[in-house]
């Protein structure tokens, strides 16, 4: 074999190893480099001449894997290992350290040893996208689980995913019903009921299995799960949101009631005693006067019924003794007014004015002789039975009584007392509602709740 | 022949004090609520209807509407606490203008008088 064979046989090897994408390596025993490729000078970001004849290890290899690879290198050189796979990192002319993955055999030649083969492949941004990816996947795992939202992935059949709050609120195990339950959630028909938002949602009323019933919002999507298509849902409570927005509602539409009661009612009744005044300068009639006074009086009802009702709205409730308040209700009437019983219940001070509207009420428009008060309890509630025996109210009317506006008898007042009763004891939690009294009259009955000792 | 009036005013003591101040000029005829204004326009045909806006039922705005319905012609001043946004649907509705409460008698006789004429 004449040289120039040999050597355009090397030359043809060199330009094979060239042409690859990874990193060919050759280091003899003394950890030299013999041999190395276009793409591992590529990556060291030196020229062959700046490698070849360098030590690998001191030269190119990091600090801190330097004698693990080398304990490598001996045990290919020793022949205590015929192959090696493995990491390590390499420090570049640029200075950054670059991670590859080596795959290392000894070179031998006639059983004798001459250094060691390696192939290589940079890893550095497969790893650095790897751990990025860890990070975000732990990341998303963090969020998931410590959402308040319930968070499932399913389909028709199975559930594949559910997040911790899902598992806290929902029986997992028992999927059927819960799939069941999931699938009428988001089923098209269902959703047409529901008006959706922008957001594609849909809010409703559920009840949980613990008993519990709250607002929710559903959102859902179809979306790709370990190569299928499935569907991911998520519920979100937002009860307290719903229950600020009606208490907000309610306030606004309270404050537009109070609104009106003093431009309308304080107003018409101040117009009337104004006109009345210019009225009895015009003719010094006594009448005019009398009148006069009364409209004065009704504006000052029309605002000690907004004082009642605002310092409700602004107070704590607290626990009131039934009888006590009623007592002190009925002390100022010259009436035969009969009260039995006790309870405690959770109310305030405008109790008295509750009471206090629906005796006047009574003794005014029923013509009855008598008024009995029954104040009895049961099951968590007080409930205080007016008695009168008077002509009774009309079915038709035993609704309308509790509306704004409502105004009924020849001496009707202000129109605005059996309302504010009404919105005070629901403010209080309770409830009003008028029934026949047998033989005749009516009962108005209040049921509040009570405060157990 | 005394010019005719009808009064629409749910209020006990301002219809009262309205009779009180107009009846010693005009034929009054009252109705309480929106929809007794609406039946007593078609019964009496009035020169003039003073409307209250907020009445339980049938308000003010809506009896004004029905009643110019009935009658394109029809006179209808409005009478209210409300001379902001309801004071507007009332002059939508077809009222010639708006007496805000509290009024004076002079006020009161000089609005009816623009449109009824001083006799």
């Amino acid at each position: 074999m004449n040289i120039s064979y040999l050597y355009k046989q090397i030359k043809l090897v060199e330009d094979l190893f060239d042409a690859v994408y990874f990193i060919v390596l050759v280091v003899n025993i003394d950890g030299k480099v013999v041999f190395i490729n276009s793409r591992g000078c590529e990556v060291l970001g030196y020229s062959k001449k700046e490698v070849i004849g360098k030590n690998w290890f001191d030269e190119f290899v990091s600090d801190r894997v330097r004698e693990d690879a080398r304990n490598i290198f001996q045990k290919l050189v020793f022949g205590e290992v015929d192959a090696v796979y493995y990491k390590s990192q390499i420090i570049t002319a640029r200075g950054d350290s670059r991670t590859i993955q080596w795959y290392s055999t000894p070179l031998i030649e006639s059983g004798e040893v001459l250094g060691v083969l390696s192939s290589g492949e940079d890893i550095t941004e497969r790893m650095k996208f790897e751990r990025e990816l860890k990070e975000l996947l732990h990341t998303y795992k963090t969020i998931v689980d410590l959402t308040p939202a319930m968070i499932f992935v399913h389909d028709e059949n199975t559930i594949f995913f559910a997040n911790r709050k899902a598992a806290e609120c929902f029986r997992l195990e028992d999927s059927d019903s819960l799939i069941q339950f999931l699938m009428k959630l988001v089923s098209t028909d269902h959703r047409k009921k529901w008006e959706t938002t922008p957001r594609n949602s849909i809010v409703e009323k559920i009840t949980f299995p613990d008993g519990s019933e709250k607002y929710v919002e559903v959102l859902s999507n179809s979306i790709e799960y370990k190569e299928k298509q499935v569907i991911l849902t998520i519920i979100n409570d937002i009860t307290d949101i719903v229950e600020s927005h009606e208490r907000i509602l309610e306030l606004y539409n309270i404050l537009q009631f109070i609104n009106k009661m003093l431009r309308h009612d304080v107003l018409n009744n101040l117009t009337s005693a104004l006109a009345y005044l210019e009225l009895y300068r015009e003719t010094w009639k006594r009448d005019y006067l009398d009148k006069m006074q009364k409209t004065i009086q009704r504006a000052v009802r029309v605002i000690q019924s907004i004082r009642d009702f605002e310092s409700t709205l602004r107070g704590e409730l607290k626990a009131v003794n039934v009888r006590k308040v009623i007592e002190e209700a009925v002390s100022k009437y010259d009436f035969k007014i009969n009260v039995k019983g006790n309870c405690v219940a959770l109310a305030d001070d405008s109790l008295c004015s509750v009471i206090d509207n629906i005796v006047e009420n009574a003794i005014r428009h029923s013509k009855t002789d008598t008024i009995d008060i029954e104040i009895t309890s049961a099951d968590g509630f007080c409930e205080i039975r007016i008695l009168d025996y008077g002509i009774g109210i009309p079915n038709e009317l035993k609704d309308k009584i509790f509306e704004e506006g409502f105004r009924f008898g020849e001496s009707a007042n202000t129109g605005l007392g059996l309302y504010i009763v009404k919105k005070i004891v629901e403010y209080y939690g309770g409830e009003i509602w008028v029934e026949d009294n047998k033989p005749k009259g009516s009962i108005f009955i209040i049921r509040l709740k009570k405060v157990e000792n | 022949m005394r010019r005719r009036v009808l009064i629409v005013e749910d209020d006990e003591a301002v219809l009262d004090v309205l009779e009180l101040m107009l009846s010693e000029k005009y034929e009054l005829v009252v109705a309480t609520s929106g929809e007794e204004a609406i039946r007593m326009y078609k019964v009496t045909v009035p020169d003039l209807v003073l409307m209250d806006i907020v009445m339980p039922g049938v308000d003010g705005v809506q009896a004004t509407r029905e009643i110019k319905n009935i009658d394109p012609n029809a006179k209808i001043l409005g009478i209210t606490a409300y001379a902001t946004q309801r004071g507007k649907e009332l002059l939508d509705a077809g009222a010639l203008e708006i007496i805000e409460k509290p009024f004076t008698k002079s006020k009161l006789f000089e609005k009816i008088e623009k449109y009824l004429g001083s006799t």
